[in-house]
C-alpha cells in the first residue's frame, strides 16, 4: 500500500497503482470489458493477454544478460603516487562496456591536485583512443576556483561533499561551484524547503542526500527529510534544474544502475591501487579483488568474493526482495549489508539499509500517481510510463 | 474468512517468554514456513525444530519481551504464513511460464532470437593495445606531472625556509645530517 493506492509491479518495471477497490477486481479476476482492463493488460498484468515476447525482451534488457560491465569507478586519491594513478586508469580502461565513469574522491584538491590533473588528462586521452564515452567527476570537499575551472574547462562534473546541517545560510555557498551534491545529513538538518532553495540558488544541478548514519533514530529523520526534499522537489520541479540522484538511480531498474553496487554499478580503488568491489567496501580488506597493477579484468569473475557479492546483490535471491513490490527498483549493495550485518547477504527484516532504501522508495513511488512528478521524471529521462 | 478458519487450527503454546507452534509441513509448505519464519527476525529470535518432511515447530521469542507479547508474535506469525502460503503458490504455478521467459531471453542474449535495440546487443568493447604514439604522449604527460610534483613540493620547502615549522625529529636529523 502506497497511501490509499495499492502499487503492484512485475519483474521487469512494469507498474500500476491501483485503487483498493480497483485491486481487488484485480485480485478477483478483470473481465476484458471492466475498463481497468485494457490499462493492466498494456502493463502485461494479465495472463489471458500476456505478451511473451515483450517480457522476453524485458527479462534481456533488464537481467544481468545485458550487463556488459561496470561503469562507474571511484578513485580515492588522497595519498595516491603518480604510477599507481596511472596503474589504476589502466586498469579501468580494461575493464568492458560501452562507457566508463571515472570518479575521483579527494578532500582537498590542493594536496592532491597533480594526480587529478594527470587522471584527468590521461583518462580523456584513452577514452578517445579508446572511441568510449567517458565521464569524469571528481568529487571534493574543497578546491579552488582555478581548480574548478579547469575542472570545468576539461567537461569534469564537480561534485561538493557536504554536511547539512540546520536550517541552510543563504548566504554562503558550498565551498566551491559544483553541479553535483552528496550531501550527509548533519546534527539538526532542518527545512528541506530551504534546502532545495539553497542547491538551486547555488547552481547545484543534482543532489544525493545520505543519512547521518545507519541507526534507527538516523534513518528515520532521513526518511523524513528526504520526503520532504522530494515533495519541493517536485513542486518546484518545472522551473528548477535541481534532480534528486536516488530517484534517478534506483527507478533505472537495472541492477547495475543502482547506486554502490558491488561490482555490478562500481569498482574502487584505494591510494594504494588496490581494487574493491565497491567505494563503501574500501573500509574492508576482504571485498579487495587485488592490485589494479597486476590483476586482469577477466579475473575478476574467480574472486570467491565477486561471486558472493553478485548472488547476494540479485533479488531473486533474497528470500523477501523476490516477493517485494519493489523488487524492480531495489537492491542493497552487498558491501552495505556487511557493514550494517556482518554477512553479504544481509537479513532484510532486520536490516537498517533496507529499512532506508525502502524508505527512499515508499517516498518515490508514492508520488507515482502525481502528474506533477510524472512530468518531472521526463523532464529527468527517467522512463516510467 | 479462510484464513481467520486456518489460523485456528494452528493453537501456539505460549508461555511468559516463547510461543511455540507445531506445523503440518506437508500441507502448509516448507517455504512458506520458512518464508514466515524469516519475516519474523526483526521482532523475534526465531528456532525451528523437528522434521523438515514432517512437523516443524516453530518457536519465537521476541527480541524486545517488553514490547512484543508472545501471543502477539504467534498471531503474526500465522498472518505471514497465510501470506507466505499464497506467495509461494503463485510462485509455484508461474514457474513455466517464468523458466519459457527467462529462456526467450538467454536466446536474445545468443543472438538466435534479434535484439531489440542495436545497443543492447553491441559488442563489448575490448581494451586495446597502446601504439608507440600514444605511450609517447603518455610518457610527456607523466614528466609534466613529476616537475609539477616536483614544483608542488620546491614551494613547501621554500615557504618555510628557515625550517620553523619543521618537528623537533625533523630539527635532529637536520642536525645529525650537518654534523656529518
Amino acid at each position: 500500500m502506497l497511501g490509499r493506492r495499492v502499487l503492484i509491479t512485475d519483474e521487469h518495471g512494469r507498474w500500476a497503482l491501483l485503487t483498493r477497490k480497483e485491486y481487488d477486481r484485480f485480485l478477483a479476476g478483470l473481465k476484458p470489458s471492466d475498463p481497468l482492463w485494457p490499462v493492466l493488460q498494456a502493463c502485461g498484468f494479465l495472463a489471458g493477454a500476456f505478451d511473451f515476447d515483450a517480457a522476453a525482451r524485458l527479462q534481456f534488457e533488464r537481467s544481468l544478460l545485458s550487463w556488459k560491465g561496470p561503469g562507474a569507478h571511484v578513485l580515492r586519491l588522497d595519498g595516491m603516487e603518480l604510477e599507481t594513478a596511472r596503474r589504476v586508469v589502466d586498469f579501468v580502461f580494461a575493464c568492458p562496456g560501452p562507457q566508463l565513469t571515472l570518479e575521483l574522491v579527494f578532500d582537498d584538491a590542493g594536496a592532491v591536485w597533480p594526480i587529478v590533473w594527470f587522471i584527468v588528462q590521461y583518462a580523456r586521452r584513452r577514452g578517445e583512443w579508446s572511441r568510449r564515452p567517458v565521464f569524469l567527476i571528481a568529487r571534493a570537499r574543497a578546491m579552488t576556483s582555478e581548480q574548478a575551472d579547469f575542472l570545468r574547462s576539461h567537461g569534469v562534473t564537480r561534485c561538493a561533499t557536504l554536511e547539512l546541517a540546520g536550517k541552510p545560510d543563504m548566504g554562503k555557498g558550498p565551498p566551491f561551484r559544483a553541479q553535483r551534491a552528496r550531501a550527509r545529513l548533519g546534527p539538526g538538518a532542518a527545512d528541506p524547503r530551504a534546502w532545495v532553495r539553497w542547491f538551486e540558488k547555488w547552481g547545484v544541478e543534482s543532489a544525493r542526500l545520505l543519512p547521518a548514519g545507519l541507526d534507527g533514530e538516523s534513518v528515520a529523520a532521513f526518511s523524513g527529510f528526504y520526503g520532504e526534499f522530494l515533495g519541493h522537489l517536485v513542486q518546484d520541479g518545472e522551473r528548477m534544474n535541481l534532480r534528486d540522484e536516488w530517484t534517478l538511480g534506483l527507478l533505472g531498474g537495472r541492477l547495475w544502475n543502482l547506486p554502490g553496487m558491488d561490482v555490478l554499478e562500481q569498482l574502487a580503488y584505494d591510494a594504494a591501487g588496490r581494487v574493491y568491489t565497491s567505494e563503501e567496501a574500501c573500509a574492508n580488506p576482504e571485498f579487495a579483488l587485488g592490485s589494479a597493477a597486476e590483476l586482469r579484468y577477466r579475473d575478476i569473475a574467480q574472486r570467491p568474493v565477486v561471486r558472493a557479492v553478485i548472488a547476494a546483490a540479485h533479488p531473486d535471491n533474497q528470500p523477501m526482495c523476490s516477493q517485494c513490490a519493489y523488487r524492480p527498483f531495489c537492491a542493497v549493495a552487498p558491501s552495505s549489508n556487511h557493514a550494517v550485518q556482518g554477512t553479504v547477504w544481509g537479513q532484510t527484516p532486520s536490516s537498517p539499509a533496507c529499512v532506508l532504501q525502502m524508505g527512499i522508495l515508499d517516498r518515490i513511488l508514492e508520488r507515482l500517481d502525481d502528474e506533477k512528478f510524472m512530468l518531472l521524471l521526463d523532464k529527468w529521462n527517467v522512463d516510467m510510463r | 474468512m479462510k484464513s481467520k478458519n486456518k489460523s485456528k487450527k494452528i493453537i501456539p503454546k505460549l508461555t511468559s517468554a516463547h510461543a511455540a507452534l507445531s506445523l503440518d509441513v506437508k500441507t502448509l509448505g516448507l517455504e512458506a514456513v520458512y518464508g514466515a519464519a524469516y519475516l519474523m527476525m526483526d521482532k523475534a529470535f526465531v528456532s525451528l525444530s523437528g522434521d523438515r518432511a514432517g512437523k516443524v515447530v516453530v518457536s519465537l521469542r521476541a527480541k524486545d519481551p517488553k514490547a512484543v507479547k508472545p501471543k502477539a508474535l504467534a498471531e503474526e506469525f500465522l498472518l505471514d504464513l497465510e501470506s507466505q502460503k499464497v506467495r509461494w503458490a503463485v510462485a509455484k504455478n508461474n514457474l513455466p511460464i517464468r523458466e519459457h521467459i527467462a529462456e526467450q531471453a538467454v536466446l536474445i542474449a545468443n543472438g538466435t532470437i534479434p535484439a531489440p535495440s542495436a545497443a543492447a546487443a553491441a559488442p563489448e568493447a575490448a581494451a586495446e593495445e597502446l601504439t608507440a604514439e600514444q605511450r609517447a604522449e603518455i610518457e610527456k604527460l607523466i614528466s609534466e606531472v613529476e616537475s609539477e610534483i616536483k614544483s608542488m613540493n620546491d614551494k613547501k620547502v621554500a615557504a618555510d625556509p628557515k625550517g620553523i615549522k619543521a618537528s623537533w625529529e625533523e630539527k635532529q636529523e637536520q642536525g645529525n645530517k650537518a654534523g656529518l
